[in-house]
């Protein structure tokens, strides 16, 4: 996930601003509903990055950047395509608390190990989803207990699943926390 | 060599280097027999519950449920040792979601006598792969800053694998050589050095290091040992704490490479987890150190039935 020769610095007004809107787009968060006074940090290089920081941590990075690039920080809140943010499975998990009701997606019980193992989810998995949710919307899915699994997206209308086969793929899977196991080292 | 030597090598498998030293170590063949059982026997593997996500009772209650039985530790309150794993216990929902840490419980006592507490600047000058590194965030509640240092790209990948996945937010981490500290030019409250060393106490978990490691190896890991510790005194503020700790029981490691910071005054040695009964060395073979050293906790399977550790909590 991150390079070595990623070039780490603070995201100024209008970026910072950019990203908390697309953070609305994505999940839903308002910015008044972020941590009060945590940074925008980007990482630069052959990809960009973004992260969120708290204060201590902003403070103390804004002296380290004068000697040295970290390797990563505080909070991973997503990789950056064309200035704009792709949300990350670890901010999606720390603000699950404050994520509107409509982004959440409960799977039964049944579907929670093939989705942790990086399966897309099919319509008979589905044990509640807002009616309003569109096509191509971005949703995280959660376990019966209400922990987020993984990022998915929408393949469908939440209002046509009831017509789907069960078998119907209708959510991918962007990225689950088998992921950590798969991939992350 | 020894008769006593010889039926150490004989039985255990080890090299004679380490039946000589064991002998002289275990003060004789019967100490060192008890030792290298313990060891051969082998330890249960534990978890930390990571409190920042979930409360000891939930995670063991669903941990059970799942068919595991565990115990909690008599050594830490943070750990559990797992009596019965019907799969690994990595390949949980609750592991993948941050709630606990595949971790031995002398790591865990490790940072208890670290004692690291929140909004505090810290250093885990080796941090990777993460296991004391989330802990010290757990106590830290996920303030202050938390630096977290390590020079193998693979290892530290895993690292911020594990501080993803555990939910901590408050770390910077680092991809250097911990020997260069002082360039980061920032004094820390507390530095853990959690030395790389010849892993001789992890011969509970791996066995097979009864003959991969050899005398020379003991002489390099000092060296570096050294160096290590000289960079962390540099980077600590005044009154800071440095707590050195590796899983080796030799003492080459440990007494011997602080003892030159002892007697040159740079460090000195504070009370370090002394509900521990078996204490850092004054004494061994033809060696003398420091009576503070005392002060120091070790570790071993045949003791504490943990790997073999040395702790120790440093001031300058």
């Amino acid at each position: 996930m991150q390079s070595p020769h990623l070039k780490f610095s603070f995201a100024d007004a209008s970026k910072g601003a950019a990203f908390a809107r697309q953070l609305k787009e994505q999940l839903g968060i308002e910015e008044s509903q972020l941590q009060e006074n945590w940074s925008w940090v980007v990482a630069e290089g052959p990809r960009t990055e973004a992260y969120l920081t708290p204060p201590e941590v902003a403070s103390s990075l804004e002296k380290l950047l004068k000697n040295r690039m970290p390797y990563s920080l505080g909070l991973f809140a997503g990789g950056v395509e064309r200035e704009r943010l792709q949300v990350s499975l670890e901010l999606a998990s720390y603000f699950a608390g404050i994520l509107p009701d409509r982004k959440l997606v409960t799977l039964k019980n049944e579907a929670e190990q093939p989705v942790l193992y990086g399966r897309d989810v099919l319509a008979g998995s589905i044990q509640h989803i807002e009616k309003t949710v569109r096509k191509r919307e971005l949703i995280a899915l959660t376990s019966q207990q209400e922990e987020i699994l993984a990022l998915g997206e929408m393949l469908a209308d939440a209002q046509d699943l009831q017509r789907a086969a069960p078998n119907q793929r209708v959510i991918r899977n962007l990225i689950d926390k088998g992921w950590y196991l798969r991939k992350g080292g | 060599m020894q008769q006593a030597a010889r039926r150490l090598v004989e039985r255990y498998g080890i090299l004679d280097y380490m039946a000589q030293r064991y002998l002289e170590l275990f003060g004789g063949e019967a100490g060192a027999e008890n030792f290298l059982q313990a060891c051969e026997n082998g330890i249960l593997p534990s978890i930390r519950c990571n409190r920042l996500k979930i409360e000891y009772s939930k995670l063991k209650d669903r941990l059970e449920a799942k068919g595991f039985k565990l115990k909690q530790s008599t050594l830490s309150e943070y750990g559990f040792a797992i009596e019965k794993a019907p799969f690994s216990p990595g390949a949980t929902t609750e592991y993948l979601l941050g709630y606990y840490y595949v971790q031995s419980i002398a790591s865990m006592l490790a940072v208890e006598a670290f004692e690291p507490k929140p909004g505090e600047l810290i250093c885990d000058m080796c941090a990777a792969p993460g296991g004391k590194a989330t802990h010290i965030s757990e106590y830290m509640s996920n303030t202050g800053v938390l630096y977290a240092i390590d020079i193998d790209r693979t290892k530290i990948r895993a690292l911020r694998s594990h501080i993803s996945r555990m939910g901590i937010t408050n770390s910077i981490m680092i991809r250097m050589d911990a020997r260069q500290l002082p360039m980061l030019d920032i004094k820390f409250d507390r530095i853990l050095l959690d030395a790389p060393c010849t892993g001789e106490g992890l011969l509970p978990v791996d066995w097979s290091r009864r003959q991969s490691r050899k005398l020379e190896d003991l002489q390099t890991c000092a060296a570096r040992q050294h160096e290590l510790l000289e960079a962390a005194i540099q980077s600590l503020r005044k009154d800071g704490r440095i707590t050195y700790v590796t899983c080796s029981v030799a003492p080459e490691e440990n007494e011997e490479v602080l003892q030159e910071f002892i007697e040159k005054g740079q460090l000195k040695v504070e009370e370090t987890l002394p509900q521990i009964e078996t204490r850092g060395l004054t004494r061994y073979a033809s060696h003398k150190f420091d009576e503070s050293l005392q002060r120091a906790a070790r570790l071993y399977p045949n003791v504490q039935g943990t790997e073999g550790f040395f702790i120790c909590n440093l001031r300058t």
